[in-house]
Formats: C-alpha cells, sequence, structure tokens
C-alpha cells in the first residue's frame, strides 16, 4: 500500500497545529515524543461573589485538585473591578483552615466536650429535638382580647440566620420554619438593617437601596452619615472615587474622624444618636429658604395632599398615642379622602392642612442652634451641609448602621426621604437614598423573610387580626394578595386551592401583640418558653446587644442546633471561660456547613443585583452546603411526621418538598422564580403572575431571574449602552431587572427626562411607550403619562406618589376593597427627635417626653437596667473595622487579618483620656449598667468632645467583633450594650449608651 | 532582533530542544521583519468610522483603510518570502514558500490579499488552488506581513481600538479569532487579554468564558495545568471542545505569547481531545 506524507504523519497520531508543522517537514514526531511524560493536571477557575458586606464584589478562585490555589478580584466585575478589600482578599485563608470542623460534633447535656457524629445520627437529632419542642408546646388557640383565635403555632422554637447564607438556602429555611409554625424567625438583619426596609418603604414603597453602586459615578454630591464606607464598604468607595474624580462633592457626617472623613471634603462630628435632630434643620432650611424642587413635588410627591384636621402633635407626642401601651392609634394620620376613599388634594403648597405646611410647622422648631445644641455639631457646619446639599444636584445620601441601630433607626432613615424628596433626588441617576446593606445576602435574608413579621417578598405574615386570607386581604391589599397566592401555590402545590383559600387557614397565625424578635426570643428562652433554637450562619453570643441574655438563655435550653463553617461562641457557649459546664443541660448539636466558595447558590448584594457563586473547592472533611442540610434536616422531619393523623402535621404532610440531590440551587431558584402551572414554563417577569393559582412564585420580586429558562444570575455582560453605570446585562436585579428604582420620577409630568445627560426613562410618543436604557418603573410600559398610570412614580406606596407625610393610607380599588396600603412607622408620620434610651443629657426640644414613647424597656427589669449619666458619665458607640467582620467568627480565623489587628480595643479622645490618665496601650475597665470588660485604650484625636446642651460630653468608641472562639480572642463589648430596640423593628440600640471608663 | 529576545529564545530553545527547528524558523522570521521598515498607513478619519465600529466591524474591515494596506504588505510579503525561501528550513516550507514568492513577484497579490483580510476562505482556497499555492503557507505569511505593517502603525490603530465596550471575541483590528490569552495583573485581580491569531493585536475580554463559543458555564469550563510549564496553562472548553493557551504571568511575552514556543502544550490538548483554533496556519 502506498503511504503518502501525509498518511504518515496523520499515523504517528498528530492533528490539528502538529499536523500542520509536520506537513511543512519540522519534526513534530520528536515534540510529541519528548512531551509524553508531561503529566496534565485537570484544574477550574470559579466566580463567586464575596462573603463579607453586601457590595456583591466578584471574586475568581482557581481550584487543583479540590483545593483552593488562589483566590482574586474578578476583573470584569461591575462593582470592584478586580479590586478586594482586607476581609475579602483574607477569606482565602477559610477553605484550607485547619481549624474549620469536618464532622458533626454533638455535646451531650452536662458534657464539658464535643463528640464526632455522623450526620444521620445529627440529621436525626436534630430532626427529633425540633418536632419535641414542637409537639410538646404547640398552641393551636389562642384567646385574645377576650376572643380565642386558631393560631396553630409553637412559641418554643427559635430559628435564626440566613444573612450569610444563599438566597436559595434562605427560601428552605424560612419554608421549613413556617411549615412548622414557629413564630421566633429572625436572622442578623434585626441587629443591623431591619430599619431600612420599613424606612424606606413608608417614603417610597419599597424597603431597598434606590440605586446602584455603580450609579455613584454619576453624582454631583455624596452625602454619607452613620457609616465609615471606606472600612466597612470598601468596594462601594470605588463609585464615590469615580464621582470624585468628575467633580463631585463629598460629606461625611459621623461620630468620629475615620478613613471615610479623609476623602470627604467636608466631616461634621455629631453625637450618636442625634442625627433626626441634625437632619431635621436642614429639612427647616430648605423649607423655610424654598430651596425644594417644587416641580418635583408637585408632580412626584403628596406634597400637595391633604392630612386629616384630627391631626395633632404636641410636645413630643402625635395625636392617637396610648401611654399604656406605648402606641398609637393611627386614623388621625391619614388623608381627607373623597367618597371613593381618595385623598383630597389642592394646588395651594401653603394650605394649612397640606402635607407641606404640616411639614414645615412641625420642622420649624429645628433651628441650626437647636440641632447644635443637641448634635454637638457647630451651627456654621451644619449650615455649610445644607447649602451644599442645594447646590450640588444630582445628590445622593449613603448610610448605614449609624442610622440604623438606634431606638429611632426607622425615623432616622425617614429623614433621608424627605430630604431627598424636597430636593427631588430621587429616581435619577446620580441621586437616592443607598442602604449600604452590611451583610453578604441580607438583603436577601430580608427579601426572603426571615423574619417573624413577614413572608417572603415584604408581604405581612398574619396575626391574630389577620387570621384568614379575607381579613389578610382587606388589610394588605389585593396587590399583596396575589404575591401571597403564588407563594402559597410554590409552597403547597395542589394542596393549594381556592376553595381552601390556597391553604392560607394551615398557616400558623402569630399573635399580633407579640414581639417575636430574636431579642425576645432569648429572652423567652430565659423564661423557659423556647426550648430548641435551630441557628445557621449567625453568631448571636457575639453580636446581640446585652449578651448575658443571650448567655442565660441558650443555658437555659433543652437543644441547640447550630449550623456554621466555624465552631462559633454560640455553638461553644458551655465553653466560655468562667462557665461551669457541668450545670448546662442543654444539648447542642453542631453541623458543619461548607464555606461560600464551597457551595452553589445565588445571593443578592445591597443593590438588589442578584448573582450566582459557583461552588470551588471540596467542603473539608464531611461539611455539607446548607441547602444540603436543610433539605435533608427537612426530609427527615417529615418523616418523623409521616404518619401523623393530627390536624396540626397536615401542613408538614403537605408542604411541597421534593429537591432532588444535585442541582438543588437551581431548582429552588426555578421555584422562587416561579412557574405558569398551564404551561410549566418559567416566568419570564412578575407581571406573568396572576391571582387565581394557575401561577407560583416562591418570591414574587424575583420572578425572571430565570426567564426562558436561562440563569439570569449567571450573566456577566460588561456593556453599558447609557455609560450611567447600568449594566443591563450583568447578573439580574429585582424587580423585573430595574437598575435604578422609581426611574418614572426621573422624568417630568409628560415623560420627559429632567436631566439629559443622565437619562435613564422616557415615554416615546412615536412608539406609544416608556423606553429607556433602564426598565421603567412604571405599572405598564403602554399606559403614558396621560394616563393614571403614567403618574405612579412611587407606584409601590398606595398613593403611587413619594410620601414626605407617611400617612396611614390604603387605596381602594372600584369595589371599595383594598388594593394596597402603605406603610406607617409606628412611632409618627414624620420624624421627631427623641434622645437615646441611655442618654447624657435632656432633650431640648419636649423635656417631657426624652425617649421615644413607644419603646418599651426594660422588658425584663431584672436583666435590663437603665444606666444614669451620674454613675456612666461617657457616650459609647460601637461598629466595625475594615480587618474584622461581624462577629469575627470567620475574620479571627484569618491569620493575617489577626496580625492587622490582633485585639478588641476602646478609642478615646485626647481630653479624656488626659483627664483619666490613661495612655494609648494602657489596659482599662469599661464598664455598663449591664457589664464590665478589661481592652486596650487607643487614644485618639478623632473623636474630639462635644458641647451638648452647654456640657462638654465625652464619646469613647469599640469595635465588637470578639469573642472566645477563634485564633484571635478577646472580650465580647456586647456585654455592655444596651438592648433597647425601635418599636417598629425591634433593632438595639447599639450606637448610643453610657459606661464608664477606668483605668484598670 | 534585541540582545535579549535573543537571549530569551535561546535560553528556550535550550531547554526545550526539541523545539529547536521551528525557533529558528521564527527567529529568522523576527530577523527579516525587524530590517522591513512600511511607510505609515493613511488611516481614515476615526469619526466617520466610530458608529460601524461600535457595532462590531474591525478597523482593517473598512474598505478605506483595506485598500491603503495592500501596497505595504505586498512590499512586506515579498521580501519574507524572498528571504525565508533561502533560510534554513525544511525542505517542505521552503518550497511553499518559493511558490509564494514566485507569484508575488509577478503578480500583484491584491485580490488574495484582499481574501485573507476581509477572511473570506472559501475565495482564499480557490485561489490557492487555482495559482498552485500552499494555503496554509499564503495563509500565515500574509497575516505575518499584515502583523509587521499593523504593529509600525499600532499608535493610531490603537486610537480606532480605545473602545472600552469591544467585548466580542474577534480581534478589534482585523476580525480575527484569538490564539493565545493572557492574565495580566489589574487591581487584586487579572484580566484577561486576547492575542489575535491574525495581526497578533492584544485587547481585553471577558475573564471567564470560552473565548470562541462564548460558554460562560463554569460547570463546562476546565483547566489543564502541568507542572513543566507552569506558567502557561490550557483552557479547555467542553461545549465546543476547543482550548486556548493562556500565559498566566508577564515579562516573558517574548516566549509566551510567540504561539510556536508551546506547541508542545498544543499537542498535549489535542492529545485530550481539543481543538486550536484561532492560528493562521489553520484554516478553520
Amino acid at each position: 500500500m502506498y503511504i503518502n506524507r501525509r498518511d504518515f504523519i496523520k499515523t504517528a497520531g498528530l492533528t490539528g497545529i502538529g499536523f500542520v508543522f509536520a506537513d511543512f517537514g519540522f519534526d513534530i514526531p520528536k515534540v510529541k515524543a519528548a512531551t509524553e511524560d508531561f503529566k496534565l493536571t485537570k484544574a477550574k477557575e470559579f466566580t463567586s461573589v464575596c462573603h463579607f458586606c453586601a457590595c456583591g464584589c466578584g471574586v475568581i478562585g482557581h481550584v487543583r485538585d479540590g483545593k483552593l490555589i488562589n483566590l482574586e478580584g474578578a476583573t470584569d466585575h461591575i462593582v470592584n473591578e478586580g479590586s478586594l478589600c482586607s476581609k475579602g482578599v483574607g477569606y482565602a485563608a477559610i477553605p484550607n483552615s485547619d481549624q474549620r470542623p469536618k464532622k458533626p460534633l454533638y455535646r451531650a447535656p452536662g458534657s464539658d466536650h464535643w463528640e464526632e457524629i455522623s450526620w444521620d445520627e445529627a440529621i436525626e437529632r436534630s430532626a427529633k429535638n425540633l418536632k419535641k419542642a414542637r409537639d410538646e408546646n404547640w398552641t393551636e388557640k389562642e384567646i385574645i382580647d377576650g376572643k380565642e383565635y386558631k393560631v396553630n403555632r409553637t412559641d418554643a422554637i427559635g430559628f435564626i440566620g440566613g444573612s450569610q447564607v444563599n438566597n436559595e438556602e434562605c427560601y428552605l429555611l424560612v419554608k421549613m420554619a413556617r411549615a412548622l409554625g414557629i413564630a421566633f424567625i429572625d436572622n442578623q438583619t434585626r441587629v443591623c438593617h431591619s430599619a431600612t426596609p420599613p424606612a424606606l418603604n413608608a417614603g417610597f414603597g419599597r424597603g431597598a437601596m434606590t440605586n446602584s453602586w455603580t450609579d455613584l459615578r454619576n453624582t454631583q454630591l455624596v452625602l454619607i452619615e452613620g457609616s465609615n464606607i471606606a472600612e466597612c464598604h470598601p468596594m462601594g468607595m470605588k463609585g464615590i472615587m469615580m464621582a470624585k474624580e468628575r467633580g463631585a462633592k463629598i460629606i461625611h457626617v459621623d461620630t468620629r474622624f475615620t478613613r471615610t472623613s479623609k476623602i470627604a471634603d467636608l466631616h461634621v462630628q455629631v453625637r450618636p444618636g442625634t442625627d433626626i435632630a441634625f437632619l431635621g434643620s436642614i429639612i427647616n432650611y430648605i423649607m423655610e429658604n424654598k430651596f425644594y424642587n417644587e416641580e418635583f413635588m408637585l408632580t412626584h410627591t403628596n406634597a400637595y395632599h391633604l392630612i386629616n384636621k384630627d391631626f395633632k402633635f404636641d410636645d413630643g407626642i402625635f395625636s392617637g398615642f396610648d401611654g399604656k401601651s406605648h402606641s398609637y392609634e393611627r386614623k388621625t394620620w391619614g388623608y381627607q379622602v373623597d367618597a371613593a376613599g381618595k385623598p383630597l388634594k389642592t394646588t395651594d403648597l401653603n394650605h394649612p392642612d397640606s402635607v407641606f405646611s404640616k411639614l414645615k410647622e412641625f420642622y420649624k422648631r429645628y433651628t441650626f442652634e437647636m440641632a447644635s445644641n443637641i448634635s454637638g455639631a457647630p451651627v456654621e457646619k451644619i449650615k455649610e451641609v445644607a447649602d451644599m446639599l442645594v447646590k450640588y444636584q444630582p445628590g445622593v445620601i449613603m448610610y448605614a448602621l449609624g442610622m440604623t441601630q438606634h431606638t429611632v433607626g426607622v425615623q432616622n432613615i425617614r429623614c433621608f426621604t424627605i430630604v431627598q424628596l424636597l430636593m427631588g433626588n430621587i429616581g435619577r441617576s446620580g441621586a437616592g437614598v443607598d442602604a449600604m446593606r452590611g451583610q453578604p445576602n441580607v438583603q436577601g435574608s430580608t427579601d426572603f423573610g426571615i423574619m417573624y413579621q413577614y413572608f417572603p417578598g415584604y408581604l405581612s405574615y398574619p396575626t391574630h387580626k389577620t387570621a384568614t386570607l379575607e381579613e389578610w386581604t382587606k388589610d394588605n391589599g389585593t396587590v399583596g394578595r396575589k404575591s401571597l397566592v403564588n407563594l402559597l401555590k410554590a409552597w403547597l402545590g395542589e394542596n393549594a386551592t381556592k376553595e381552601n383559600n390556597f391553604g392560607f387557614d394551615l398557616l400558623s397565625k402569630r399573635n399580633g401583640y407579640h414581639n417575636d424578635s430574636l431579642y425576645v426570643s432569648f429572652e423567652k428562652a430565659v423564661e423557659g418558653i423556647v426550648k430548641c433554637m435551630y441557628i445557621t450562619g449567625q453568631n448571636p453570643q457575639v453580636t446581640n446587644a446585652n449578651l448575658s441574655i443571650v448567655d442565660k438563655g441558650l443555658a437555659n435550653l433543652d437543644s441547640l442546633i447550630v449550623q456554621d463553617i466555624f465552631v462559633t461562641e454560640t455553638a461553644a457557649f458551655w465553653q466560655r471561660p468562667g462557665c461551669d459546664a457541668s450545670k448546662i443541660q442543654t444539648e447542642v448539636i453542631f453541623l458543619p456547613a461548607a464555606s461560600y466558595l464551597e457551595r452553589e447558590g445565588t445571593l443578592i448584594n445591597s443593590s438588589r443585583m442578584i448573582q450566582w457563586r459557583y461552588a470551588g473547592p471540596n467542603p473539608p472533611g464531611d461539611a455539607k452546603p446548607d441547602i444540603e442540610i436543610c433539605n435533608h434536616l427537612f426530609k427527615k422531619v417529615r418523616e418523623l411526621y409521616k404518619d401523623s393523623i393530627q390536624e396540626k402535621d397536615q401542613i408538614i404532610q403537605k408542604w411541597t418538598w421534593d429537591y432532588p440531590e444535585k442541582d438543588t440551587a437551581e431548582t429552588v431558584l426555578k421555584e422562587i422564580n416561579g412557574y405558569d402551572l398551564k404551561t410549566g414554563k418559567l416566568l419570564n417577569k412578575i407581571g406573568e403572575m396572576k391571582d387565581d393559582g394557575s401561577t407560583s412564585s416562591g418570591l414574587w420580586l424575583y420572578a425572571g431571574v430565570f426567564g426562558n429558562g436561562i440563569n439570569k444570575s449567571k450573566r456577566r455582560g460588561g456593556t453599558d449602552p447609557s455609560k450611567l453605570g447600568i449594566f443591563p446585562e450583568f447578573a439580574y436585579t429585582w424587580p423585573d431587572n430595574m437598575r435604578i428604582l422609581y426611574n418614572r420620577a426621573s422624568c417630568d409630568k409628560n415623560g420627559k427626562p429632567y436631566d439629559e445627560k443622565r437619562k435613564l426613562v422616557w415615554w416615546d410618543e412615536s412608539a406609544k411607550k416608556w423606553d429607556g436604557y433602564d426598565v421603567p418603573d412604571v405599572p405598564n410600559i403602554l399606559d403614558g403619562p396621560a394616563t393614571p398610570n403614567g403618574q405612579k412614580p412611587f407606584r409601590m406606596a398606595s398613593e403611587g406618589v413619594g410620601r414626605l407625610f407617611a400617612a396611614e393610607h390604603k387605596d381602594l380599588d372600584d369595589t371599595m376593597q383594598t388594593r394596597d396600603h402603605s406603610y406607617t412607622p409606628v412611632d409618627g408620620p414624620i420624624p421627631e427627635f427623641y434622645e437615646p434610651i441611655e442618654s447624657p443629657t435632656e432633650n431640648a426640644l419636649h423635656e417631657r417626653v426624652k425617649n421615644n414613647p413607644c419603646v418599651i424597656y426594660p422588658r425584663v427589669p431584672e436583666l435590663q437596667k437603665i444606666g444614669t449619666k451620674e454613675e456612666f458619665p461617657y457616650v459609647l458607640c460601637t461598629s466595625g473595622i475594615a480587618e474584622h467582620w461581624c462577629s469575627g467568627a470567620v475574620t479571627r480565623n484569618v491569620p493575617w487579618l489577626n496580625e492587622l489587628v490582633k485585639e478588641p480595643f476602646i478609642e478615646i479622645p485626647v481630653k479624656l483620656a488626659a483627664q483619666l490618665s490613661i495612655k494609648s496601650g494602657t489596659d482599662v475597665k469599661v464598664r455598663s449598667t449591664r457589664g464590665e470588660i478589661k481592652v486596650k485604650a487607643m487614644v485618639t484625636d478623632r473623636a474630639k468632645p462635644l458641647m451638648i446642651n452647654g456640657v462638654e460630653t465625652f464619646m469613647v468608641w469599640m469595635p465588637y467583633g470578639w469573642g472566645f472562639k477563634g485564633l484571635s480572642k478577646g472580650p465580647s463589648t456586647n456585654y455592655i450594650t444596651i438592648d433597647a430596640l425601635d418599636p417598629n423593628i425591634q433593632i438595639q440600640e447599639f450606637k448610643a449608651c453610657l459606661v464608664d471608663v477606668k483605668k484598670a | 532582533m534585541t540582545n535579549n529576545k535573543q537571549e530569551l529564545t535561546n535560553q528556550w530553545l535550550a531547554k526545550h530542544p526539541f523545539l529547536k527547528d521551528i525557533g529558528e524558523m521564527n527567529l529568522s522570521i523576527i530577523q527579516i521583519l525587524e530590517k522591513i521598515k512600511t511607510e505609515p498607513l493613511h488611516l481614515p478619519d476615526l469619526d466617520f468610522y466610530k458608529e460601524a465600529f461600535g457595532k462590531g466591524i474591525p478597523v482593517l474591515q473598512n474598505e478605506e483603510l483595506q485598500k491603503s494596506l495592500y501596497e505595504p504588505v505586498e512590499q512586506v510579503l515579498r521580501t519574507l518570502t524572498k528571504v525565508l525561501s533561502d533560510a534554513q528550513v525544511p525542505a517542505a516550507f521552503k518550497k511553499s514558500c518559493q511558490a509564494l514568492h514566485f507569484y508575488a513577484e509577478n503578480n500583484s497579490t491584491t485580490e488574495i490579499l484582499g481574501y485573507v483580510l476581509r477572511q473570506e476562505t472559501n475565495q482564499v482556497h480557490a485561489f490557492c488552488k487555482k495559482n498552485s499555492l500552499d494555503e496554509k503557507f499564503a495563509n500565515f505569511s500574509i497575516w505575518l506581513s499584515i502583523s509587521h505593517v499593523v504593529s509600525q502603525n499600532s499608535p493610531a490603530i490603537k486610537l480606532w481600538i480605545e473602545e472600552k465596550d469591544w467585548e466580542r471575541n474577534y480581534c478589534p483590528v482585523c476580525g480575527s479569532l484569538p490564539v493565545l490569552a493572557q492574565l495580566k495583573q489589574a487591581n487584586d485581580g487579572h484580566q484577561r487579554h486576547l492575542i489575535c491569531g491574525g495581526c497578533r493585536t492584544s485587547w481585553t475580554y471577558k475573564r471567564i468564558g470560552c473565548a470562541y463559543c462564548g460558554n460562560e458555564e463554569l460547570n463546562r469550563l476546565r483547566l489543564y495545568e502541568t507542572a513543566a510549564e507552569p506558567d502557561m496553562r490550557i483552557d479547555v472548553c467542553e461545549d465546543c471542545h476547543t482550548y486556548i493557551k493562556t500565559y498566566i504571568k508577564e515579562d516573558q511575552e517574548t516566549i509566551y505569547l510567540a504561539d510556536w514556543a508551546t506547541l508542545h502544550l498544543d499537542l498535549l490538548a489535542e492529545k485530550e481531545g481539543f481543538s486550536k483554533k484561532g492560528s493562521s496556519l489553520l484554516i478553520n
């Protein structure tokens, strides 16, 4: 047989490029022979999203042989563009950390040690403990206000966690908890940002950051208040610095001069807890001097609505107050309405009953001098802030926990909504109110309603007052009902029918008078009511205020189940220094979880951007992804209940729960997205949902994330036709991939953009539809400006406009049924300044009402004392730092972060330190009425003494993220902080309590 | 050739003696090209072309620009094939080279240059067949000539491609597919740069995903690494069964961005069942 040269080369096994070179006469077989011994190793790269603050930075990991060998910033990520903060880079140490538990652990009652157990045993023990607590403490009926209600609930289980796990895990956690009838459902958002959703909702109709990290570049002014963004959201600084390079001005209002202040054009120091006084004076200045945007107010706000004539405010108290219950009857906080229930409006802005007039009158008391007396900020500096806010447009306001963690947390943020509505700074590019969420998936854990008062999607969870679907709809409206029906179809499948109210009757009902927050769950554990706790990715033994209550509560439980990547202080509470483990009868089960790099699923950042995390390295030992643990745990619970014939257990038997072992996260994400149940197709957008049970969606806001069967959370398209940082093809944002909320308000009443340079959306008269670079935030893109739907820039508020005054209002449909119900804070329709519960001074506005009158504190008098300024003369403020995060459970296990900051400390002003003979490095005792800890002092000039109501007042500051576990150990600051709570949302007053400081 | 380049290449060949003949051929090419200087191109007004470029039409697909390219490219091609015809290269290679040189000396090359530039592969094939030219060699040498002219005009052409939104997997200058990739440090990560298999231009591209079919499903993308060549890895796509060699460091571009220098990695990738793309030597 004749073999030509080409055939000869082919017989040598050469193809492609080797063949070509050989064909040219090069000695390729020699090359091939020389590399015979080269061994190829399979490896992979994977993308994920950082674990720490909610910037949602992209990372890329490199895995070889199942081990992480490199972690770096993703350069094509729209938020961090390849950069990472010290914590983000530091996480690379976690997958290979020798501190990670590799097997489930068991601590027997009274024991002083852990024992390794199998997963089967761990899951079985956990399921049986949950079942025992549930079965032995079931409340089928409850008499409230003399009337018997069917409530089908257990108050014996506390269910905590969600902000550090993926969306799909959040969904399964809350789905499991609601099936079990648990009332105490909560997560870290309670402690961090729970004030944000109600506050923003009250002003705008939705509870989330209005603009995006990538929109910051378009602003002319950034007001950062109550945040040290440079340390706590470092990648958020990227957009700010980009704006600064383009000429934007930066203002930083905070209690200390920090790394954030350093890049600001103006820094103003205020006393912790006085933001309403400070901002109230700015609102007053804008109104008195007519610096507001009148056209915007007319078109897009309720400024011209008429308020109920019976509305009053007198000496610190709004009309309708009941001192006994510390609550308001809110009837007088509504509008004057016509026969159809629609608000009456005036054409005269200064009509005595107009919202505008009420607001103006209200804030007259807030002069710069008054604000200065209260906050300690000089008058001229407050005025400078106000003038800059007026001068530089558009302007954005950014905030974090410095605003939320107060007994007036909700009202603090409400002030921002008022300022921005007055200035026309909402819905526009470069404007907005940007809530900087602090945990990687705290937006998700909030979206999924891992809070006692919500279903997924911010729908109110039913109480005895809304115990039937009819009552619930009457209170919440038909808009909410549609979303709820879709949720119930997702949860109950074919067991949710129109005839059985879509299974609503099977659900547990809360007692509407109960505060079921995690704070109360520990108090109830001390009381012996809560018997079992299941805690996932949260470490309340470090992060809760007034930790002594957590100590006592955990020690009084029958059982505790902790699921985490490290054995946290919470799991090991019985090992804390000075504790006699033999006296603690709590059975503890520890379930080792996979780190974020080791599991897949989505999470959502502050800008509502849902991103996919791919799984990289293998988890250590037998550690498992949370989604797998949850899946197995609830399957075991169902198995335990499978033969029950009790009515209370029907819900567990009827619950949909048939998730596969592989690709679980995508299966769950599809359920969250929702289906057209007639065609079996995934929903493409929220508008495809029906209210008749023919569609399902586990979370209405996320409908579309899996539209057309494409997992859009995986998208990484970097094109931006707007050049405004919209990036419409990068991942997916709720709702419907909209990047800037309320963007209809960026146009005038005719749909023409106010700012051509920064235009987002517009009415296209020739095409007869709304169009834009962003998804238009309108009820229907075909309903033009001439229609009622074309004039609803804040369509999720029942009035359709921005709410300067958070009136009590239900929008009625043609049949006089509630269509939608706006949110009104329980402590007032307008923010009023009240002193923190522990304060060094009197309330300068109304001496008789010093603190927020709706706060109930102490709740447990023997455990919650209130310190006085005589015994505890200094104000303590606490927060995080760049090198350690939250409880430190992760960061204190990263050696190089510990090298950067190795222990907790207290920052003391120079003048105070001199008075107390303290120097940097001196050991000091910090004492409040709740406890005492010993730390080193750091003496600085960053928080200067302030003159408050004529008295020199000192503030000291401490980081809070230490405990007795991890590679770096130290006393927990939260033994001394106060657990007084905002009455709207039960967030604690971390930012202001009273302490004494002495040399140790 | 600079001493440094020469030294690096010699060092590489000393470590990889099995690449000697290919390496020497490439050294010859570099030396030849370094001696050829061309006149600056007359580039058309950038503003007139911006819109088309924004829509994804590469610079050299501009008809006017193509016309101005023919003469200098033909000049380079003639010199290149002439010198290579006399160089110490394998006989088959030399034969192909001589054939093309003979053709270029006696005919206008405008027609085939146009086909190659516009990537009209069928016409290239027919043309070579008709004129008894080795198609692969023609492709290879014409792209070498084009890349040399482009490199001599790179500051001017660079102005054209300073367009951040070029997210495409083909070259913004000539439209060819990439043949190599490089990861360069950017902030705390690495940005991926693709290197054109035609004109050798480098452009940034999305960091993760197949450079050929666009597959972004990371569960169907893999890497091959070998301890023998720690600075170069092979990124493979299980969707389209292609691979691209990626240089993961900086400073040794002379070696790692010369495709021939890691030919052995190509052979290993091909042995695993993956195909190379983007090389001007391959008729894709």
